[in-house]
C-alpha cells in the first residue's frame, strides 16, 4: 500500500512538473547557468558524477559507452582506410598481397577479425536499438535490460560467424 | 527541476524524444548553440543512421560503385556527426579552456573532409570500399 501510493504520488508528480508549471520556458539567455554558479561548483572540487571507479558497472551504463567505444573504434578503421588510400601510392590488392606474403598468423588474424566485427556487430544491433529510443520506444527498466541482453547475444553470435565462418 | 536541468552537460540530453518537445528543454539543446531550430539536425543524423541499416549490408551483398558510393557518404555523415559529439561532451570550454574546442572541433571537421575524399578516391581509383571489406575479411 505504502509503496503503491508513494509510488503513485511521485510518478504524479514527477508528470505534472514535467509537462506544466514548473517546466517555465526560458529564454535561451536565463537557462544557461551563470559564470558564477560554475565557479562554485569548481570551488567545490566536486568528483565526477557517477563516481566511476564506486558506481556499479550496470548493463545499462556498460553498453552506453560501449557504444560510444565501438563508434571511436570502428572509426579509426575508417579514417585509417581513407587516408591510407590519399597516402599511398600502391593499390590495394597489391596491400592484401603483402600481408599474404607476411604469412601473419592465424593467431594474429582470429583474434583482430572477432574484435572489428564485434565491435561493428555490436554498434550495429545497438544502434538500432538507439534509434528505437528515439521514437520513444523501450523505455522500461525491464525493457531496457532485456533489449540489452539481445544485443550482446546477437552480437557475440554473429561476430562468432563473421570470423569462423565466412 | 530547474536545478537539475542546469547542472546537466548542455549538450545532450534532449534527445529522449518525450522531453524533445518542452520548449524549457530546448534552449539547451544540442551543439555549443543555444539559439536556432535544431529538431531538422537532429532527424538527418537519425535518418542517416536508420539509412546505415540498410546501406552497410547491401553495400557488402553488392559492392558496386553506386553501393560504394552510398556507404562513403552515409558513413562519413555519421561519422562526422558522431565524433562531432564527442568532441563537444568531453572537450568543453569550461574544462579545458577555450582553444582545445576549436581545434579538436576543426580536427573533426578536417578528418571528415580527409574521410570521404579518401573513401571517394578509393572507390573511384581502387577496388572499393565495400570489395575491400571483404578482400580483407578473407585473410
Ligand atoms: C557509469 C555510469 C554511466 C555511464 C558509463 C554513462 C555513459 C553515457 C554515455 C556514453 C553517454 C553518451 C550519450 C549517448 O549515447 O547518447 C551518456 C549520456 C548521458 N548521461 Fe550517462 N552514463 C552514466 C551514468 C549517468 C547517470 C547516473 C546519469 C544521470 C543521473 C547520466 C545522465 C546522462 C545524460 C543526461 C546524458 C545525455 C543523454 C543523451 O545524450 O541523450 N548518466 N552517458
Ligand atoms: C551500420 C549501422 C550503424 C547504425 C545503425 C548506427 C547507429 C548509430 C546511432 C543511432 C548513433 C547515435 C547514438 C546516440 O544517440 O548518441 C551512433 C553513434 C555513433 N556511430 Fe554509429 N551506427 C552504425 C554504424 C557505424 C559505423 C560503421 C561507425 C564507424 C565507422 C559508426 C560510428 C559512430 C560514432 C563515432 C558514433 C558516436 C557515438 C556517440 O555519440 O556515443 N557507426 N551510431
Amino acid at each position: 500500500m505504502n509503496a503503491i501510493l508513494r509510488g503513485g504520488v511521485y510518478g504524479r508528480c514527477l508528470t505534472r512538473s514535467l509537462l506544466s508549471s514548473q517546466c517555465v520556458p526560458l529564454r535561451a539567455s536565463s537557462s544557461i547557468p551563470s559564470e558564477a554558479f560554475f565557479e562554485k561548483q569548481k570551488a567545490l572540487k566536486r568528483p565526477l558524477s557517477p563516481h566511476l571507479s564506486i558506481y556499479k558497472p550496470q548493463l545499462t551504463t556498460v553498453l552506453s559507452i560501449s557504444h560510444r567505444i565501438s563508434g571511436i573504434g570502428l572509426t579509426a578503421v575508417v579514417y585509417g582506410m581513407a587516408i591510407g588510400a590519399l597516402a599511398s601510392k600502391g593499390q590495394f590488392p597489391e596491400c592484401i598481397a603483402a600481408i599474404q606474403a607476411a604469412h601473419v598468423s592465424q593467431a594474429i588474424i582470429i583474434p583482430t577479425k572477432f574484435l572489428t566485427s564485434s565491435a561493428f556487430f555490436f554498434h550495429f544491433y545497438n544502434g538500432i536499438r538507439h534509434l528505437c529510443w528515439d521514437m520513444g520506444l523501450g523505455f522500461t527498466i525491464k525493457e531496457l535490460y532485456l533489449t540489452g541482453k539481445i544485443v550482446v547475444v546477437l552480437s557475440a553470435v554473429s561476430a562468432a560467424y563473421a570470423t569462423f565462418m565466412l | 527541476m530547474s536545478l537539475l536541468i542546469r547542472a546537466m552537460p548542455r549538450t545532450a540530453l534532449l534527445r529522449a524524444s518525450i522531453l524533445k518537445s518542452q520548449p524549457c528543454l530546448s534552449a539547451l539543446a544540442k551543439r555549443e548553440s543555444s539559439t536556432g531550430n535544431h529538431t531538422p539536425l537532429w532527424t538527418a543524423e537519425r535518418a542517416v543512421s536508420a539509412a546505415l541499416i540498410g546501406v552497410t549490408p547491401l553495400a557488402l551483398a553488392m559492392p558496386n560503385p553506386a553501393t560504394n558510393f552510398l556507404l562513403s557518404l552515409a558513413l562519413t555523415a555519421h561519422i562526422h556527426w558522431g565524433m562531432e559529439a564527442i568532441a563537444v561532451d568531453y572537450v568543453r570550454a569550461r574544462v579545458v579552456g577555450s582553444v582545445l574546442p576549436k581545434l579538436a572541433m576543426g580536427a573533426v571537421y578536417g578528418l571528415s573532409f580527409a574521410t570521404l575524399g579518401g573513401l571517394m578516391y578509393f572507390n573511384f581509383t581502387d577496388v572499393g570500399l565495400a570489395n575491400a571489406i571483404l578482400m580483407f575479411w578473407k585473410l
